[in-house]
């Protein structure tokens, strides 16, 4: 007789302090679902690391602690946030700090990256499903914003270019924001830590510009707007919240961090347009994202529009203004794609 | 160097063409008030622990 496998949840993340995936662990162990976290930046020795992995020809073993696991036993993985930012910080690898140049640390980061997509590999070659196993061509922002078009969503004005000529001209015709095309994490300079966020762009923003050709840059169409809506994607399903400024201005489209601390912004649930949702549903299903977040901007005269998706957003953050837990979607999601039922 | 003189050297490098012009409007940040940058050592352990679930929800920074 052959022994069925017990239903064990892989949750593959870095050492955040995002406590989404604690609760959904929980909800998991409710259900009587084992469920083994490991942090990626545990691949590296650090002081309390209690992880050992050992990746061979057939399978993975994985030591947490005591116990040992091995990859071939788990039901599913669950990849969350480990494609960005937490590597590239400096905390990661403090250790090396005066030990190696900063070339050196960034290779050694590369080759951890290689470890992580390795255990995936293997996962998928074992008939593993991974949660989120995202094409990384949806990490690109213009790139997000012409498919979203093809799949008959309204976008802002694009443009990618490295001549001030151009750029010029596409902020003499509209207001424009810039932004990174897919993103720079943290950056370092001396003790300083750096980062770059969507910014405005105006005539007096590249007056100074000295040069015909210039870094290639990213710039989109200002939308102005009375509300933004922050979605996020489950599976086929979307949560969606309004997010609008308390002020009467409208909501601030590049400064949102300062507003929101300063208490200017409030958010609500709200229901999304089902054909609007539809439509962003097919592009994540194209991207082969299971679990994101997206922003859309509501126009009085265009309707919806739709500006880009975070393959790793905040899910936390946004689900708090939900009726319903988020956790439990995503459990439902988790066992969804285990082949379980999941009440 | 002061967060002054950082933030022109990146605007200079900017208008001279060799920056993206996002770098026109870096932001300098505070590793004591970003959880994401605090040092690993101030974490509980990674091993799951129902204690993570007494912590207070604070506003994430904008990363992504």
């Amino acid at each position: 007789m052959i022994k069925k496998k017990a239903t064990k949840f892989l949750f593959l993340t870095t050492f955040s302090k995002e406590s989404l995936i604690e609760k959904t662990m929980l909800h998991c162990l409710k259900h009587n679902i084992e469920v083994v976290r490991i942090n990626i930046e545990d691949f590296v020795p650090y002081q309390n690391s209690n992880l050992q992995i050992a990746i061979m020809d057939q399978d993975v073993s994985l030591k947490v602690g005591e116990k040992q696991h091995l990859l071939s036993e788990f039901t599913l993985i669950w990849k969350r946030r480990i494609s960005n930012n937490f590597l590239s910080a400096e905390r990661l690898l403090a250790g090396y700090r005066d030990a190696v140049s900063p070339e050196i640390k960034r290779s050694l980061i590369s080759e951890i990256y290689q470890v992580r997509d390795l255990l995936l590999h293997c996962a998928n070659n074992l008939n593993i499903p991974v949660i989120n196993d995202y094409d990384p061509v949806c990490l690109n922002k213009p790139f997000q914003s012409i498919k979203a078009a093809q799949f008959g969503l309204q976008t802002p004005a694009i443009l990618v270019s490295n001549s001030s000529t151009e750029i010029r001209s596409f902020v003499e015709t509209k207001p424009a924001i810039t932004k990174p095309l897919g993103g720079f994490g943290y950056m370092f300079d001396g003790s300083a830590i750096m980062s770059v966020y969507t910014t405005s762009v105006d005539q007096s923003y590249i007056e100074n510009i000295s040069t015909d050709v210039i870094f290639p840059s990213f710039l989109q169409e200002r939308i102005q707007s009375q509300y933004e809506l922050k979605c996020i994607l489950v599976g086929g399903e979307v949560y969606c919240v309004k997010q609008y400024s308390v002020e009467d201005g409208g909501i601030p489209t590049t400064d949102i961090k300062t507003a929101i601390a300063e208490k200017k912004i409030k958010k609500v649930q709200y229901h999304l347009d089902s054909s609007v949702a539809n439509k962003v549903v097919s592009l994540c299903q194209y991207y082969k994202l299971d679990l994101c977040t997206f922003d859309l901007i509501y126009d009085d005269q265009k309707g919806y529009i739709f500006i880009e998706i975070n393959p790793d957003g905040i899910i936390e953050y946004y689900g708090e203004f939900l009726d319903s837990p988020i956790h439990e979607a995503i459990f439902r999601l988790l066992m969804d794609r285990a082949g379980l039922p999941n009440n | 160097m002061d967060e002054t003189a950082i933030k022109k050297k990146y605007d200079d490098l900017t208008n001279q063409g060799l920056l993206p012009l996002v770098f026109k409007n870096i932001t300098i940040e505070d590793p004591q008030s970003n959880h994401e940058l605090v040092d690993r050592s101030h974490f509980v352990s990674p091993k799951f622990n129902t204690r993570m679930m007494n912590f207070q929800y604070i506003d994430r920074t904008f990363i992504v």
